[in-house]
């Protein structure tokens, strides 16, 4: 016991580089692939919506729902387990007992940098390099976390099921090169929503705002909202009173955390380190009654 | 083919191959050998059977464990082990209908028909005799005092109902237990059962740290008791995290699937290997009453590493379950989210280190008779003020430089469950335990480190629960269902009751063992 008190410092040392072998080659070897893919942004495919074409018609709604496989006899009044798009019917009006109905489709934004797939333990949500946020079910482990992060409130789960999966929008419907676009953008009959590059998009919706005074108000959701999205809407009025959050960070969420979980390595063998010291300090006296004995 | 099918064949397939040999064995072979060879039986006495079985019952036992783990783990890496689950809930199911359509009117009928006959031929009725002698098994079980009989009947409710809960959880799904929406994805299950219960856990590493790394050797006695407390939360996180997952049978993908952004990760991999250094760590108890001198060597070689690695797990696990909450600052009350949560939760975990140790010695002192070290606990009270200080120092600095002081003087429900944290949970104690005279008063250590207790897992629950009542739209609130909180209470009473056991089977406070021997 003596021996081993004198020796343990070794030990220590020993473990903490191996440890820090371990800590520097393994994670970059086993990290998600996709996570932080560069891609030019010209290959990030957007969605433009623009809330002042909607006519309020839900057939982006419904043709999602057929895309998808889901019910489409429930009337879902917001995003659920069965609803991965939704027209929400906004009253916008300012003075009470006359109400003003503006629609306003909602479904998952497809963050340029999600929080949802950077809390996911096991990569179970993956940033694609054309912009979509996909889900697999089989990697999921059902904890949530996601929902937690999401500043949008978009991914919701199965509550009644004993395989329970997220459910949002994956742009599932554009898997297999079976349409160029999504369902839902097909689906408009008011060319409300634009599908294309994140840049033109972008262009496009400023040279809109310009070009008609007065119509919209001079804010494209979705361009530097918590990092940016890939979702981007033009509204006429204000977006808080169209169902959005308007309090968000132009900082992207991923990044409070990272900051943290950066300093991990420099917690664990400062630590180490420290308490090492700590314990070779301690145990002086020890050590120097063991090396007098033979 | 089917995947039904291809997987029934692979089940199959699996059955023969892993079985057959059992089956050949000690289901052909050995009874043969016995019938037609006398002395077999010689044989037999030799190499005994695991509790004197019957060979068949034996190579039945253990058809049935071999096939459930083939096909539990087959199912498990090819992501079929719901469809098992349903079919084992079908199944179930179906007997129970069985059970309840053609065989209880039968057994209804046949107590019907006894009662009748009583009635009618009243001399035909035989003597009733007592329990104990009807039932041999209940009279070696020790008598019970009118407080223990009470303690019993509640955990046998409390388990029932928990089983009960369970089955409803794991093959329906949460909806029909909890009160989890999409609003409030974690509840009472991650707000209590993991995140307080990893820093009511605590205490394991901050005593065992004060006594093999500060080497402050008079603190001795209080270790084995605090690795166990947190030996216990670790395994108890461990199944809530089981109850709470939606996956839970998905709960080993962490180890090979990475994603390193995420706080998550640093948790799951935080308490698989602290669960296995605190076994580690508590396991020169068993070690010594089983007197396996060898591996004690090793052991007492190993304990010094063995514990800073601990301690320095317990930092990253501490101060992960604040970063888990960082991606929410628009979810979270500004009372409580900070870019500091690792570090307060860090701290804070010291400081209920400290109080769960002084809560558990003398709850345990209480319930097991046994003296307490009223001196040591008055020097872990004295720690824990210096502790709880600089946490409400740290923590009012940040909110003040934040300039998020103001919400808390902004009358309401937020203000109110945080001052009372702040004074009741940590001020208070604080204060109290700044004194020596009232150091000196074993009541009132216990009650700061009650205090403590209930401070930390009060700012924990504020974090993870309260702290987000104000974000969901339509002013939707959550409150655990008597379900969440039945499966909580379990967990806690299984946690006391091991801790009883292993108490009373355990060499768990050494020096009392000398004293009595």
């Amino acid at each position: 016991m003596k021996l081993s008190r004198r020796d343990f410092l070794k030990l220590c040392g020993a473990s903490a580089a191996m440890l820090g072998v371990g800590a520097t080659v393994a994670p970059p070897a086993l990290a998600p692939k996709n996570l932080a893919a560069p891609v030019a942004p010209r290959d990030v495919r957007a969605t433009l919506i623009d809330t002042t074409k909607c006519i309020g018609c839900k057939a982006c709604q419904s043709a999602c729902k057929v895309a998808n496989g889901l019910p489409t006899n429930d009337r879902p009044v917001a995003l659920s387990a069965t609803t991965l798009t939704i027209v929400d019917l906004r009253n916008i009006s300012t003075k009470p007992n006359q109400p003003e109905i503006k629609p306003v489709k909602k479904q998952c934004m497809h963050c340029e940098d999600p929080a949802c797939v950077s809390v996911c333990p096991v990569g179970a949500l993956v940033k694609q390099a054309d912009g979509r946020v996909t889900y697999d079910a089989d990697v999921c482990i059902g904890c949530r976390y996601c929902m937690v992060a999401c500043p949008f409130g978009v991914p919701k789960y199965d509550w009644a099921s004993a395989n329970p999966k997220v459910n949002k929008c994956g742009q599932s419907c554009l898997a297999n090169g079976k349409r160029d676009k999504p369902a839902c953008v097909s689906a408009c009959p008011q060319q409300a929503l634009t599908f294309g590059a994140r840049e033109e998009l972008l262009a496009m919706a400023h040279a809109r705002i310009r070009e008609n005074p007065g119509k919209y108000i001079n804010h494209v959701y979705g361009e530097k909202e918590i990092g940016g999205t890939t979702m981007l809407y033009l509204g006429g009025t204000s977006f808080e009173a169209l169902g959005f959050r308007v309090d968000l960070p132009e900082i992207a969420l991923p990044k409070l955390t990272w900051e943290a979980q950066t300093k991990v390595p420099a917690a664990f063998f400062g630590m180490m380190g420290l308490l090492s010291g700590i314990a070779w300090w301690t145990h002086r006296t020890e050590r120097k009654e063991s090396n007098e004995k033979p | 083919m089917s995947p039904t099918l291809q997987f029934l064949l692979t089940i199959f397939v699996g059955l023969v191959v892993v079985v057959a040999p059992f089956v050949l064995i000690f289901g052909v072979l050995y009874p043969l050998k016995r019938r037609f060879e006398p002395q077999a039986e010689i044989a037999r006495t030799r190499f005994k059977m695991p509790f004197n079985a019957h060979p068949i019952a034996v190579t039945a036992i253990s058809l049935v464990v071999v096939a459930a783990i083939g096909i539990i783990g087959y199912a498990l890496v090819t992501n079929q082990f719901v469809d098992l689950m349903i079919l084992f809930r079908d199944v179930v199911v179906l007997a129970y209908m069985f059970l309840l359509r053609f065989v209880a009117p039968f057994v209804v009928l046949y107590f019907a028909g006894t009662w009748l006959e009583r009635k009618l031929n009243p001399s035909a009725t035989r003597a009733r005799r007592p329990i104990a002698e009807r039932v041999p098994m209940l009279k070696r079980l020790p008598a019970l005092t009118p407080r223990g009989t009470l303690v019993a009947l509640f955990l046998t409710i409390l388990w029932l109902s928990a089983i009960g809960i369970a089955i409803a959880r794991f093959f329906f799904g949460l909806s029909y237990v909890t009160n989890l929406s999409d609003e409030f994805p974690w509840g009472l299950w991650i707000g209590f059962d993991v995140v307080s219960g990893v820093a009511l856990a605590a205490g394991g590493f901050v005593v065992a740290g004060t006594v093999h790394v500060f080497n402050l050797k008079r603190y001795h006695p209080i270790v084995r008791p605090a690795i166990l407390t947190a030996l216990l939360g670790y395994l108890l996180v461990i199944v809530g995290l089981l109850f709470d997952l939606g996956r839970w049978y998905n709960i080993w993908h962490p180890i090979f699937m990475w994603n390193i952004h995420s706080p998550m990760l640093e948790v799951a991999w935080c308490v698989m290997l602290y669960s296995v250094v605190l076994m580690l760590e508590f396991s020169p108890v068993v070690l010594e009453k089983f007197k396996i001198e060898w591996a004690l060597k090793i052991m007492r070689a190993i304990t010094i590493p063995l514990v800073i690695l601990g301690m320095c797990l317990s930092t990253l696990h501490q101060s992960s379950l604040g970063s888990l909450f960082l991606i929410a600052p628009e979810k979270i009350n500004p009372l409580w989210y900070s870019a500091w949560m690792p570090v307060f939760f860090f701290l804070s975990a010291i400081g209920v280190g400290l109080g769960m140790t002084i809560l558990e010695s003398n709850l345990s002192s209480r319930a097991l008779g046994r003296a307490l070290e009223d001196d040591l606990l008055a020097g872990l009270g004295r720690a824990a003020s210096v502790v709880l200080a600089l946490y409400l120092l740290a923590r009012f600095v940040e909110l003040i430089a934040r300039g998020a002081l103001g919400y808390a003087f902004q009358p309401g429900f937020h203000a109110t469950i945080f001052w009372i944290e702040v004074l009741v949970g940590f001020a208070a104690p604080m204060a109290l335990m700044a004194f020596r005279r009232v150091r000196a008063k074993p009541g009132l250590v216990f009650l700061s480190g009650g205090l403590i207790v209930f401070g930390v897992v009060f700012n924990r629950l504020n974090t993870s629960l309260l702290g987000w009542w104000q974000y969901a739209q339509g002013g939707a609130v959550y409150i655990p269902s008597l379900n969440e909180v039945v499966i909580t209470v379990t967990l806690v009473s299984l946690g006391v009751v091991v801790f009883g056991l292993a108490a009373k089977f355990l060499p768990l406070f050494p020096e009392e063992k000398h004293a009595h021997a």
